[in-house]
């Protein structure tokens, strides 16, 4: 199914989306994301990919109220869903399971 | 903040996206836009948001049919527009009639003046291998000016054959005249020798006979005019008929074939046929060397080849037309497709095709577009102030969802069906009125139809959308704009002080008066000029040519037995009908002048009017010469009877003065003229007087003593009274087009006004029963409703007036050079017509106010 699979930059403004609660909205996540990794995008690709997630039902927006910046356009609000929570717990619970799978001993170095 | 990101771009994003997401995708590259612009300069903020918009252009984003698709007309709607436009139509049937009169009437003109012009551009369209055929033009040096001559020389046409190959038939055309006879049926017919392929040529339609009838040199075509002359309703092949031609040879010929009615499209056909090899039979020279020139020649080329490729073998032709006859100096010859022919046909002397100037063309066309211009202010004006009456239509269907553009286009198209029902009228009045209208004063006779269906379908088309989009695009967006809350507040303004609607008003009233002007000038001018006389008596006058000396003293002592002739007299040239044109000279003076040969008693028998000196006696006076005032003038003369001129080197003493007088039309300058006594062996005229009673008797008993003189010969006796009668035509032509399109003008203008003021009143009917109420007299109210035109009208007429006598006055002059200019009555009498037509127009309405009943329209609230 479409919906179960999350790739990789998906999950990454997934988090974001999470992280920044109330207030994300496109360029928001862009900038966030630069912030956190360092990673430039470009606004075009945050949009498709919160398009994307909200047809995958993982993130809902809604219209904020106008503004006097942008021209008094308004911003389209992402917020993370009951699914996209869980989405995100099982990858965490996945990666962490598989991550105390690593055996000690193959880096028992140290540098 | 005046920053703002590049437009093309911005655009462009509006452009493309979905609307759906055009707000935060728009926002958020605003945003970034005006963060970079701080942050990293203008310049590079502008190419950043041209890539993010570009880098927007994604599948997803992109505007699709289905997301917009409740935005697009379904046929429903468009049905709806139909029906509402039927309605409204149906309910203000005098707004309806006003506009489909005035528009049906323009386009009716429209029509018939399109027939005209496409007529004279598709002319001869019906020969088939039309493609192919060229005439051979020649480029002649008269003066320093090259002319184009249609005479090229006749032995052109045998090397023409021999040394082009890919010629496919040579034709000359040697026009002449000849009297035809079967039994006792004599009349001139117009020749054409012609080689004999001139049938496989052209596709002139055959009733009767072989197309290759020609090629027997005996045989002949006639065409079926002709044939109904001498052989009512029978088939005429194998009949024998004879000609006498102008040299005296008489020759026999069998009928051939005869021609069927020539084709509608026709410049030229021929009567009779001939063969060129009869035509070198009758010897009218002993030989015929490279100076001769023929009246035209046509060739056929062979599929694939075109008329340039002739031009190599010019020159050597060139050379030895010039060489044969030094004096008429050929430049060159260029072959002119047959189907630009007729249209070229002007500026070709003695063309053999007849195509009209162009000027005529272009004059109707622009009388026809300015109708046209007319009727489509007036529906403009309409229409924007019958707004008034839909406004809460317009309000409401924009408060359902309706946009601006979905009322333009329903306007539109209740426009396209008020034109649609104006083009069929006009075809109609164009059918029944003004074609046939039209053709009773022209020379031609135009079919109603088109040079093909493709012409006549995008002609339609093309006059649909032009008058629809014309008259309708500026109420539709004027419409459109309106706010529907405006509507429903009742605060919408509109119509009656729109600058637009009174430039349009000025402009149409300013046609009006000046082509009402014009035509009252213009009216008035000639029928002043032509009534001041012909400068002689033609009453009770008939004139007869002569052949020969013979004939003359026949025919002359038998009118002599007849006791209701009051006087005969014989003359070399006739005035009106044989204006001979020479050259006089006195020293280094020359002019050009009209010479008559007569007997003395001509001038008594003309009346011609004597204004010094003495008319010539009989036999004594030889060498003594008769002028006009004019042939004065022109030489300056203080004292002209003691002056003298020589003619061919002759001199001649003049020893009277006579008035000026007009030869067969009143067009152009006066032209000198002059009298000189003549050898009764020459006279090639014999003029009778006798009195009004007997003038139908008179002329009986002459045609019957022609008869037993001359059976070979038609009567060509005419009454003098006729000479007038083609430019009497003309002229009559002349004053009913120009009438015919003022009082149009002026209707056109007055039908806008009457419905421009009927909507304003309807309109204003609850404030004038308002005043009414309160005592208001009636005229008021007039003064009221005429507030707003009077000030129209007097710029329209103060700029018109002279507008139009200026113009007119140009016509004239070129016209009637020497007509007096006209006096006051004219523009007093268009004044009169105007101001009477707008009272009318504007009483109508003031009636339908002051009869109104105040309470009636107050309490319909």
């Amino acid at each position: 199914m479409k919906g179960n699979y999350l790739g990789e930059l998906e999950e990454l403004i997934l988090l974001t989306v999470g992280a920044l609660y109330d207030e994300a909205y496109g360029v928001a996540v862009m900038d966030e994301i630069e912030q956190q990794t360092g990673r430039k995008l470009n606004i075009s690709a945050v949009h498709s990919v919160l398009k994307r997630l909200e047809e995958k039902a993982m993130v809902t927006s809604r219209m904020g109220g106008a503004t006097n910046e942008r021209g008094g356009r308004r911003k389209r609000f992402f917020t993370l869903t009951y699914l996209g929570k869980k989405a995100l717990d099982e990858s965490m619970a996945l990666r962490s399971q598989l991550y105390r799978q690593i055996p000690n001993i193959a880096f028992n170095y140290s540098v | 903040m005046d920053l703002q990101p590049p437009r093309w771009a911005d655009r462009f994003l509006q452009w493309y996206c979905n609307p759906l997401f055009l707000e935060e995708i728009q926002g958020d590259a605003h945003e970034l836009f005006f963060r970079r612009v701080e942050e990293e300069g203008l310049r590079t903020a502008e190419r950043k948001f041209i890539w993010d918009v570009i880098r927007f252009f994604r599948w997803s984003n992109i505007k699709r049919s289905k997301s917009h698709a409740y935005r697009t007309n379904n046929p429903a709607m468009i049905s709806n527009y139909f029906k509402t436009g039927l309605r409204s139509l149906v309910k203000d049937k005098t707004t309806s009639a006003i506009n489909i009169v005035g528009l049906s009437l323009a386009i009716g003109c429209a029509i018939t003046v399109f027939i005209f012009v496409d007529y004279l551009i598709n002319q001869d369209n019906f020969h088939s291998n039309r493609e192919n055929i060229y005439q051979i033009i020649n480029h002649v040096n008269s003066n320093g000016e090259v002319q184009k001559w249609s005479d090229v020389p006749f032995h052109m046409a045998p090397e023409l054959k021999e040394k082009v190959p890919f010629i496919e038939q040579v034709v000359r055309i040697e026009q002449s005249s000849g009297n035809f006879r079967y039994n006792d049926r004599v009349f001139n017919e117009w020749i054409w020798f012609v080689d004999p392929a001139f049938t496989e040529m052209f596709d002139f339609p055959i009733l009767y006979g072989n197309r290759k009838a020609l090629y027997k040199k005996e045989q002949i075509f006639i065409s079926q005019r002709v044939a109904q002359k001498y052989f009512p309703d029978q088939n005429p092949v194998g009949e024998q008929v004879s000609v006498k031609y102008e040299n005296g040879v008489i020759q026999s010929y069998l009928i051939g074939g005869v021609f069927d009615k020539v084709p509608d499209r026709a410049s030229f056909w021929p009567s009779v046929l001939i063969s060129t090899e009869s035509f070198l039979d009758i010897k009218f020279r002993d030989h015929y060397d490279w100076s001769y020139l023929t009246d035209g020649i046509f060739v056929s080329l062979r599929e694939g080849h075109k008329g340039h490729e002739l031009e190599k073998f010019f020159p050597d032709w060139v050379q030895k037309q010039n060489q044969s006859d030094p004096e008429f100096v050929t430049k060159g010859f260029e072959p002119v497709p047959l189907e630009d022919l007729a249209r070229k046909s002007f500026e070709i002397q003695s063309a053999i095709a007849n195509g009209g100037h162009p000027a005529g063309q272009v004059a109707l066309s622009t009388v026809a577009i300015l109708l046209i211009l007319l009727a489509c202010s007036n529906y403009v004006n309409i229409a924007v102030s019958s707004a008034a009456k839909r406004l809460k239509e317009i309000a409401l269907r924009k408060v359902m969802g309706g946009t601006k553009s979905d009322i333009q286009r329903q306007f539109l198209t209740e426009n396209v069906l008020t034109c649609l029902i104006a083009v069929m009228l006009g075809t109609g009045l164009s059918y029944f009125f003004f074609l046939p209208g039209f053709n009773s004063m022209i020379p031609l006779t135009i079919p109603f139809g088109f040079s093909s269906l493709l012409v006549m379908s995008l002609f339609f088309a093309g006059l649909l959308i032009l008058v629809g989009l014309a008259s309708g695009a500026y109420p539709a967006f004027y419409i459109s704009r309106f706010q529907p809350v405006n509507i429903f507040r009742g605060s919408q303004k509109f119509g009656q002080k729109s600058l637009f609607t009174k430039v349009l008003l000025t402009f149409q009233f300013l046609i009006a008066f000046s082509t009402i002007v014009s035509s009252f000038v213009f009216t008035d001018t000639s029928l002043q000029w032509i009534s001041k006389g012909w400068g002689y008596d033609p009453e009770a006058v008939i004139a007869v040519p002569v052949k020969n000396h013979q004939q003359y003293t026949a025919l002359r002592h038998k009118i002599a037995q007849n006791p209701d002739v009051r006087q005969v007299s014989g003359s070399w040239g006739h005035i009106g009908d044989y204006d001979r044109l020479t050259t006089i000279s006195q020293g280094e003076v020359e002019i050009q002048a009209h010479a008559y040969e007569t007997e003395a008693s001509y001038h008594q028998l003309m009346h011609l009017e004597l204004l010094d000196g003495r008319f010539f006696k009989e036999d004594s006076d030889v060498q003594k010469a008769v002028i006009t005032e004019r042939f004065v003038n022109r030489m300056y003369w203080k004292d002209p009877l003691q002056q003298h001129f020589f003619l061919d080197s002759i001199r001649y003493d003049v020893i009277g003065v006579v008035s000026n007088f007009h030869l067969d039309h009143f067009y152009g300058e006066l032209e000198p003229a002059f009298f000189i006594p003549g050898e009764e062996n020459q006279f090639n005229y014999l003029t009778v007087k006798t009195s009004a009673e007997k003038e139908l008797s008179v002329n009986k008993f002459i045609k019957g003593a022609w008869k037993e003189i001359a059976p070979d010969d038609p009567y060509e006796g005419f009454y003098q009274q006729e000479v007038m009668d083609d430019f009497y035509v003309e002229n009559r032509a002349n004053i009913v087009i120009i009438g015919f399109v003022s009082v149009l003008a002026l209707v056109l203008a007055c039908i806008g006004l009457y419905g421009l003021i009927a909507y304003n009143i309807s309109r204003r009917m609850k404030e004038f029963s308002v005043r009414k109420v309160l005592g208001a007299s009636l005229g008021h109210i007039t003064k009221l409703i005429n507030r707003d035109y009077i000030g129209i009208l007097l710029i329209a007429f103060v700029l018109g007036a002279p507008l139009g006598f200026w113009q007119i006055s140009q016509l004239i002059s070129t016209i009637y050079p020497e007509a007096a200019s006209t006096g006051p009555m004219p523009f007093a009498l268009a004044t009169i017509i105007m101001v009477v037509s707008l009272m009318l127009t504007i009483a109508i309405q003031v009636f339908k106010v002051a009869k109104n009943n105040p309470a009636e329209t107050l309490r319909s609230e």
